[in-house]
């Protein structure tokens, strides 16, 4: 019986071919450590637009309990870890590779920097004396 | 109560911080703490105090604005 001619005979695999495979691997390990990436930013994303809606209609417009305060600052303290992961984790990305998946590091930097804000306006630890102090400097009474 | 011109700017810098997305961001939150910066700076207190002072008026002012809900994307 013949043998079938040998697709890739062992004599030719260069040392080249086994770094255009392992380039070839890399490639495919880089897209998807990318897609997760994007995909966990989204779900964060997704996270802190819901958390501001609460947000706006239960602290901001309405009339907050404590126990709204300490969810607020418990979901503060949650989505600011996950970001300040998530924006750990774009230092592993090139510039070209994030705009490759529509993301900008500033972008993500400032929306963890809202939220920072967010937390410095509710959860200061200033007593209610002096921060009705203040607002009688500035608005001439206390809201 | 009488809210002074450079609080009334800050809360709109705020607003117009939450509720934009994606690229905008960074452009808004560059807005929002020049005009804390300047509130501040009027106000003879620190931006620290100033924030935590005027949270609750952020409220007030959406109200008395009758701004628009966010919108449903946001």
């Amino acid at each position: 019986m013949n043998r079938a001619p040998e697709l890739f005979p062992i004599d030719s695999i260069t040392p080249l071919e086994w770094a255009w495979v392992q380039d070839l691997i890399q490639e495919v390990q880089r897209q998807e450590l990318g897609d997760a990436f994007a995909r966990n930013l989204g779900e964060w994303d997704l996270a802190v637009r819901q958390f501001r809606k609460v947000e706006y209609r239960r602290i901001i417009l309405g009339s907050p309990t404590e126990d709204d305060f300490l969810h607020h600052a418990a979901c503060l303290h949650a989505l600011l870890a996950l970001g300040n992961i998530l924006l750990m984790e774009t230092r592993k990305f090139s510039d070209s590779d994030l705009t490759a998946l529509g993301i900008a590091r500033q972008t993500v930097a400032a929306y963890v920097a809202e939220l920072e804000q967010s937390f410095r306006e509710w959860h200061h630890g200033i007593s209610e004396t002096e921060l009705n102090a203040v607002r009688e400097k500035i608005f001439g009474g206390t809201p | 109560m009488a809210r002074p011109d450079y609080i009334a700017q800050l809360h709109a810098a705020k607003y117009d911080l939450r509720f934009c997305s994606g690229e905008e961001k960074l452009g808004m939150l560059r807005r929002y703490r020049a005009a804390l910066q300047e509130a501040a700076r009027k106000a003879g207190i620190t931006e620290y105090l100033l924030e935590a002072a005027v949270a609750r008026d952020f409220g007030e002012w959406v109200k008395q604005e009758k701004l628009p809900k966010p919108p449903k994307s946001s």
